[in-house]
Order: C-alpha cells, then sequence, then structure tokens
C-alpha cells in the first residue's frame, strides 16, 4: 500500500470506518437485525422466545407433580419451578413444556418427577402433556 | 469543567453532550419508573443458556447484575456518563432475562433493548435507532398474531376477556352482539392497529397518525384493564416521543394577563435547560397565551396543551402518578383524563368555547 494511497483515504481502514459510520449505529442495526430474526425464527417453532410476543395466546393449565408417590402442594410447585402450579401463561404453552423438561433434566432430574400438565389453549380442547416422555 | 460536572450532576437537567434532549427525557423517564416500581433483573433460575449456571453462585450473581443496575442509574442521573449508565441498566436487566426461562417477560424485554438502543444512540444518529426499535416491536407483534386463526375468529379475546377476566364490562357490550361478535371484532382491530402502527412509525409525514393511534390503542388497554402490563405502557408510550420533534426553545409571550406571567414564572422555575425564553412584547401583548416553537407559533389552550407537554418535570410527575401503585385505582380515570386533556379534538372544543369559531390555533 503506498503512501499516496494512505493519503488519498482509498484504501479500507477500520478506524476510518469506525469514525464515519458511528459505530453505536451499526452495533445499534445489529441489535435490530437480531430481533428480526428472532421474529422470523419464532414463525417457524412452536416456542415463543425473545420475539415481541406479547399476550399471544391464553393458555389455562393446570400442573400436577408427583415424586416419590407423594403429590407436591401448590407452593411447592412454585418453588420448584417459578411456576405456578395452576394459572395461565401467555406466549406459548410449548414454552412452559420448555421449561418443563429443563427443570427435569437438570436441577430437578435425581428427583425422577412425573409431571402431568393439563391445558387449554384460548378456551380450545383440553390436552394433556406428560414427563417423562412416553 | 466544574460548570459541566455540576450541571451533569443535577438529576433534572435533560440536555446531555452525547445524546439528544429527547433521548435523556426518555432515558431519565424510564429509570424512574423503573426505581418507582422497584423493578430489578431477575435472579439466576434455569438460565437459557447452561454455562450461565456456572459463572456465579445465584446469591452473587443477582448482587452484581443489581450493583450494575444501581450505578447505571447514578451514572445515568447524576454524570455526564449517561450512555454508559443506560448501556449498564440495559444489559444487566437483559442478562437477569436470559438468566431466568420461567421470568420471560416482553415488558421488561422491551425495558431492556431501549436502555441498550440508548446507549448505542448519539446526536449523530438522533432519535432513529429509538425509532426503529418500536417499528419492530409492533411488526413482531403483529406477524405473532397473524398466522393464528384465534385472533381472526374471536377464540382469543374471549378467553382473554371472558374466561380469564371475567370482566363485566365487556361481557355486557358483547351481550349486545351476535356470540363472538365482539371478541371477532377486536382480535381483528389488535391486529390492523399494530400493522398501522408499524407503517405509520416508517414515515415521518405519519408520525401524528401513528403517536394518536398508539396512545388510543394504548390508553384503552389501561382504561379496559386498569393495569399497566409491568413496566410495559410506560416504557412504550416514554418511546412514541422518538416521533416528536423536540424544541430547542419555546418563546413564551410574556405580556397580557397575570396568570400568563405567573404560568411563565413557573416554567421558568423548573426549567433547568433554559428551554423557555421569554419574549417581551410592547403594549398590552396578545389577549390569548402565545407560544413559538420549532418556527411555528400556537395559540390559546393549544399553547398551553404544548408548554405542558414539552416539560420534562411535569412529564416525569405524570410518569410518577401513572406508575405509583397507590394511584393504582385512578389510573384508568388518569390515562383517560390525559386522553382527553391532550386529543385535538379538545383543543378545538376549547378554542371554539373561547372564541366562538373553530379557527386553527396554529400559524
Amino acid at each position: 500500500m503506498s503512501k499516496q494511497q494512505l493519503a488519498s483515504g482509498k484504501t479500507f481502514s477500520f478506524a476510518r470506518f469506525a469514525r464515519n459510520w458511528n459505530i453505536g449505529l451499526v452495533l445499534g442495526i445489529v441489535f435490530l437485525l437480531l430481533q428480526a430474526a428472532l421474529v422470523i425464527q419464532a414463525q417457524f417453532v412452536n416456542t415463543r422466545y425473545f420475539c415481541w410476543a406479547p399476550h399471544t395466546i391464553q393458555a389455562q393449565y393446570t400442573l400436577r407433580v408427583e415424586i416419590d408417590g407423594k403429590i407436591l402442594s401448590e407452593d411447592d410447585v412454585k418453588k420448584r419451578y417459578h411456576l405456578k402450579g395452576f394459572g395461565w401463561e401467555a406466549h406459548s404453552i410449548h414454552n412452559v413444556f420448555a421449561l418443563l423438561e429443563q427443570h427435569e433434566e437438570t436441577y430437578g432430574k435425581k428427583d425422577q418427577a412425573r409431571l402431568t400438565l393439563e391445558y387449554r389453549v384460548n378456551g380450545g380442547d383440553r390436552h394433556t402433556w406428560i414427563w417423562p416422555k412416553q | 469543567m466544574m460548570r459541566n460536572l455540576l450541571h451533569a450532576a443535577n438529576p433534572l437537567r435533560c440536555t446531555d453532550k452525547s445524546l439528544p434532549p429527547v433521548l435523556v427525557v426518555v432515558a431519565k423517564i424510564l429509570a424512574l419508573v423503573l426505581i418507582i416500581r422497584g423493578d430489578q433483573p431477575f435472579e439466576l433460575y434455569l438460565p437459557y443458556f447452561e454455562f450461565i449456571d456456572s459463572i456465579a453462585a445465584p446469591e452473587l450473581f443477582h448482587l452484581a447484575l443489581r450493583g450494575m443496575t444501581y450505578t447505571g442509574f447514578v451514572l445515568l442521573f447524576f454524570t455526564p456518563l449517561l450512555r454508559s449508565g443506560c448501556l449498564l441498566v440495559g444489559a444487566a436487566f437483559l442478562i437477569g432475562l436470559l438468566s431466568c426461562r420461567p421470568c420471560l417477560s416482553v415488558a421488561h424485554t422491551y425495558v431492556a433493548a431501549l436502555f441498550i438502543i440508548l446507549a448505542l444512540s448519539s446526536n449523530a444518529s438522533g432519535s432513529r435507532l429509538l425509532r426503529l426499535q418500536v417499528v419492530m416491536l409492533y411488526a413482531g407483534a403483529c406477524l405473532n398474531k397473524l398466522r393464528d386463526a384465534d385472533w381472526w375468529n374471536g377464540q382469543y379475546f374471549e378467553t382473554l376477556m371472558v374466561t380469564r377476566h371475567a370482566h363485566e364490562l365487556y361481557i355486557a357490550t358483547a351481550a349486545l352482539f351476535p356470540p363472538m361478535m365482539l371478541s371477532t371484532v377486536m382480535g381483528i382491530i389488535t391486529i390492523f392497529v399494530q400493522l398501522a402502527l408499524s407503517i405509520c412509525f416508517l414515515r415521518r409525514s405519519w408520525y401524528n397518525t401513528g403517536i394518536v393511534l398508539g396512545l388510543t390503542f394504548h390508553g384503552v388497554m389501561i382504561i379496559l384493564m386498569n393495569g399497566t402490563f409491568g413496566p410495559f405502557f410506560m416504557a412504550i408510550v416514554i418511546s412514541y416521543l422518538a416521533f416528536v420533534e423536540w424544541p430547542e426553545q419555546i418563546q413564551i409571550s410574556s405580556e397580557g394577563s397575570v396568570w400568563k406571567q405567573r404560568l411563565q414564572k413557573a416554567l421558568s422555575a423548573i426549567d433547568f435547560d433554559r428551554l423557555y425564553h421569554k419574549v417581551h412584547q410592547g403594549g398590552a401583548g396578545p389577549s390569548r397565551l402565545q407560544i413559538t416553537l420549532n418556527g411555528r407559533s400556537y395559540y390559546g389552550f393549544a399553547a398551553f396543551q404544548l408548554l405542558v407537554f414539552y416539560n420534562p418535570i411535569i412529564m416525569a410527575f405524570a410518569a410518577f402518578v401513572l406508575t405509583e401503585s397507590h394511584f393504582g385505582v385512578f389510573r384508568r380515570f388518569i390515562v383517560l383524563f390525559l386522553l382527553v386533556f391532550f386529543s385535538p379534538l379538545m383543543t378545538r372544543f376549547v378554542e371554539f368555547i373561547q372564541t366562538g369559531s373553530l379557527a386553527k390555533a396554529t400559524k
């Protein structure tokens, strides 16, 4: 690279790029593009995470947890999963499945819990989700 | 140097070297809302990424996030490092969200995103990033509903308003129409309003339409549900400021009636950014209140509305009243009052009462 080229500024320089293009703006656009990617990705999966889906569904559910033949109380369920034993999910019922699965495969693995989740999405038919998967 | 530091140490100032005043207002009111609500980053529990679990013990992890948040607030309110403060608060909330799968909250995600966007904004980029963030929110919300049949056939709204909330007014209104009709209409309206908002906020000449539509949409939601959806309502309303042309200076005619002079005095007392500029006029001055901002003159009630609107202290007070839980029972009435007070129809109505004609209150 000649001195003349450098002086004329026609060669690529990251410093000049950062100065002229405002690095904050570039990072901001990257941040927004990441959000757009998550919104698009959400259209092809059942879960809804970080994709601007506030109150997209109303799923009513009841969770029954059995460990060593004993049914957990509602308080114990709340403590164990940070989730109410009976309530509403407003993003996707698959978020609840994912949460319970992750818990039973990590924090609660040694308990060998048996879970039954009864739910209705937007007042539709009643369904049951069971753990461990059969 | 010392003077600049003292100026920056005033938490009520809304000018900053790194950001346009309107973004400073957004950052400070948003932070104020979080402080009033006592919102903190979520605690570590079932993170989305396993490695987060191995970083530190949950108590220590949460302490670090809280430390980041409080440091961020101090930087934001009391130092010239406002953007660094925004970055700390935004990052702390985002890390908190990523560290807790059961804590998923669109409201807190939006707050975190706003702070990060503010941290990445500058005088050069202005409000562009914040505008795109608002568009992203509405476009995402709309797209997530668009392909869901329950939003088109009324099932969603029926479950929300009747089964979940047993909303008496809604049930009574729905009874006046054929079954599911109101819920179907509400679902379709929501989709189209969110679509319209994402389009309106892309075009400068449609910003005002977007603001009126958005405030009405969210205002009606608050009036119906009497809840703020966590920090969401305040966060979305305050981000609309990105579509407002914030004046560099407001000229107020200081002559005329006693109440005008008192108003001017009161505004000057809380004017830490020297936004208001008194204009001396010969003689008795105009009979109605007159202000000039962004090259346009406004008279009477329209001028008064704008004086109230472009005042960060009054804005912060409104945010406090709408956020503070003690005012919860009155929230829907406060929102209704604000919607009516700032509506263009109110301007025309008051002008009509005062002058007996529907002449425009601008020049």
